[in-house]
């Protein structure tokens, strides 16, 4: 109650200044005339009386910065006066303000164009249920990338033999063609799954049933598909009589689409969105990718060792294929999707580009704040005369800081135009002459920036105006501003009194007798 | 005229409240009942009332109201409200046990420790 009266009567305060600041003068002037009267009927002639008023009052700017303080309207508006005289200050010297808001674009463009693709690429998470208990197994033999395919054999003594995951999940991605009534034969990406495979991710079905356990047999495949939603919506126009239709896959034996999984379900990555799901067949020699759900508590590091175990008895036998017994298994965190091609091919990339970028932010950051300080020497004369005038340090500290902050948020605009750009352009160069094979490649799930992406380039200009100020700002305001102060008051033309003509009308209300 | 103590800090408040608890008031006439009420022995910058009470009144303890004074002119009338009472009544409770703590610190004898 008490905060929404306040919050209130600062509204109304910012909204009616002029008239709140009318309202103010007229009360304080009516308090000094009321003082002055009361002295003139005690005997002090007029002109002494008002004098006398003016001073016992004490100082009159002063009071009146305070009573706009206990408005509390006091930083907003302090912050406007600092942001307009920015604003000005830049108008005064555009090459310069050129010069600092493209560096920071290109500084802060460069960061969020390679943030924005390690972003798309490994930091979202998979829309299923607790996704950080996610790990994907991956077998590699000694300096050639790693591989998600296991035998039936390896499977199974996995499967049956851990005691660290509550699920070992089996999903493979593979193209295939696809043609049915009013459906024009087309290439998909697609998986066959295991029997626990949408029940373990805690997905649920949109419409019909998904594929389970019963569905799942050894040694032939059932004759049922699953499809995503975005699927369903495309090809079938969310058509509800969907379940029970046939679709012919690979020029095999018909199957019926027996469900469609819940709207925004795409699989196992966001690179590779997969759009039809068969079950496999138990025991038949084609690799199984495989993924665990870590039970609670325990670590990626407990699961290797066990699996690495289990791995090792599986592929370790006599008759086994020495390149086998050289194999080397892996658990990496799969929350973010499993690895694909492009992920494997660009991780390693784009985790030394960012650390590059991030240095050339900073020495971005370096130059700035050499410019920006060699700018403060030129102005000075400008901080000591405002200082003489009474600003506080901790005022100018602030105007310096809002200085370089307005920059940085503008360089910051421009900069989020330059990281479009920028992003689509290294894709091309990512993608030129590569063939990617085995997924399909969505480069624009690398390209488009989320609220994460805006965050984070908001996150790095206040840090940039941050760094690139602090510097100046102190400089600015740590200079002791006396002797200045003393030139200053020399170096005006003194007027017959003694007092320069505009420190007495600054002071007139201060000190009456200048 | 005895000769004036400077007001202790945060104390002005208190001040204030108690003037105006004793009627609706402008200003200057806060200034005046003040010293009335202290028989002049309490020293204020006079400035200083004003941004006090604005703050009074953004913490809803006082309101304010433009109106008419008895010589004429457009004025600045400050009066308590109900929350006001309420601070006033704890504010002074708070200072007599504070002022009576200080006094019966300062008698102390020797003896007595």
């Amino acid at each position: 109650m008490r905060v929404l009266t306040s919050l209130r009567s600062v509204v109304s305060a910012l909204f009616h200044r002029s008239r709140i600041d009318n309202e103010m003068e007229e009360e304080l002037r009516a308090h000094i005339q009321d003082r002055a009267n009361d002295l003139e009927r005690s005997g002090v002639p007029r002109a002494e009386a008002e004098r006398r008023a003016r001073i016992e009052f004490g100082g009159y700017e002063k009071y009146k910065e305070e009573i706009r303080e206990a408005q509390g309207t006091h930083f907003l508006e302090t912050l406007i006066q600092d942001l307009r005289y920015a604003l000005r200050m830049s108008r005064k010297s555009p090459g310069f303000t050129g010069v600092v808001i493209l560096t920071l674009a290109l500084g802060i463009g460069a960061n969020t164009a390679i943030f924005t693709m390690m972003n798309g690429l490994m930091l979202h998470t998979l829309p299923v249920r607790d996704p950080e208990q996610l790990v994907e197994l991956l077998h590699q033999y000694p300096g050639e990338p790693a591989f998600n395919g296991f035998s039936w054999d390896a499977y199974q003594v996995m499967r049956d033999g851990n005691h660290v995951f509550s699920d070992l999940i089996v999903g493979s991605m593979n193209f295939f063609t696809v043609r049915g009534d009013k459906l024009q034969p087309q290439t998909v990406f697609g998986g066959t799954i295991g029997g626990n495979f949408f029940q373990a991710l805690g997905v649920r079905a949109a419409a019909g049933r998904l594929i389970g356990p019963e569905d799942v047999h050894m040694g032939y495949q059932a004759p049922v598909a699953v499809v995503s939603w975005s699927f369903w919506k495309s090809r079938f126009d969310l058509d509800p009589e969907i379940i029970g239709k046939k679709i012919v896959v690979n020029d095999d034996a018909p199957v019926a689409i027996i469900g469609v999984t819940q709207r925004g379900f795409y699989g196992l990555s966001e690179q590779a969105k997969q759009d039809v799901w068969w079950p496999i067949t138990l025991g038949s020699s084609q690799g199984f990718g495989l993924l665990g759900r870590l039970k609670p508590g325990v670590s990626k590091e407990q699961a290797r060792a066990e699996m690495a175990t289990l791995f090792k008895s599986a592929v370790d036998r006599p008759d086994a294929n020495p390149f086998m017994r050289r194999m080397e298994l892996r658990i990496e965190p799969a929350g973010s999707g499993v690895s694909t091609p492009l992920s494997q091919m660009l991780s390693t990339p784009l985790t030394v580009l960012m650390a590059t970028v991030g240095l050339l932010l900073l020495l971005t950051c370096a130059n700035l704040a050499g410019l920006l300080l060699a700018r403060g020497a030129s102005r000075q004369h400008e901080m000591a005369v405002r200082a003489c005038l009474g600003a506080p340090r901790a005022r100018l500290l602030r105007q310096t800081l809002t200085e370089s902050l307005l920059l940085s948020l503008v360089g910051c605009a421009v900069g989020i135009f330059v990281a479009y750009f920028a992003a689509h352009a290294l894709i091309r160069v990512f993608a030129s002459g590569r063939f990617i094979i085995g997924a399909p490649v969505h480069f624009e799930a690398l390209t488009n920036p989320d609220a994460h992406v805006l965050l984070f380039t908001l996150a790095v200009a206040l840090l940039t105006g941050l760094l690139c100020g602090a510097a100046p700002a102190m400089s600015a305001s740590k200079t002791d501003q006396r002797p200045r102060c003393n030139r200053l008051r020399a170096s005006e033309n003194p007027s017959p009194d003694g007092c320069s003509a505009k420190a007495s009308s600054l002071r007139r209300w201060r000190s009456p007798s200048c | 005229m005895a000769e004036r103590a400077q007001i202790l800090p945060g104390t002005l408040d208190l001040l204030i409240l108690k003037a105006v608890s004793l009627g609706p008031l402008y200003g200057y006439g806060i200034l005046l009942r003040i010293e009335q009420i202290s028989h002049g022995a309490l020293l204020i910058e006079q400035g200083a009332l004003y941004p006090a009470l604005f703050r009074l009144v953004r913490q809803g303890l006082l309101k304010a109201h433009w109106d008419t004074s008895e010589n004429n002119r457009r004025t600045k009338f400050y009066e308590l409200t109900s929350a006001g009472r309420k601070r006033l009544r704890q504010e002074e409770e708070g200072w007599n046990r504070l002022v009576a703590a200080i006094a019966s610190a300062l008698k102390a004898q020797p003896e007595e420790i």
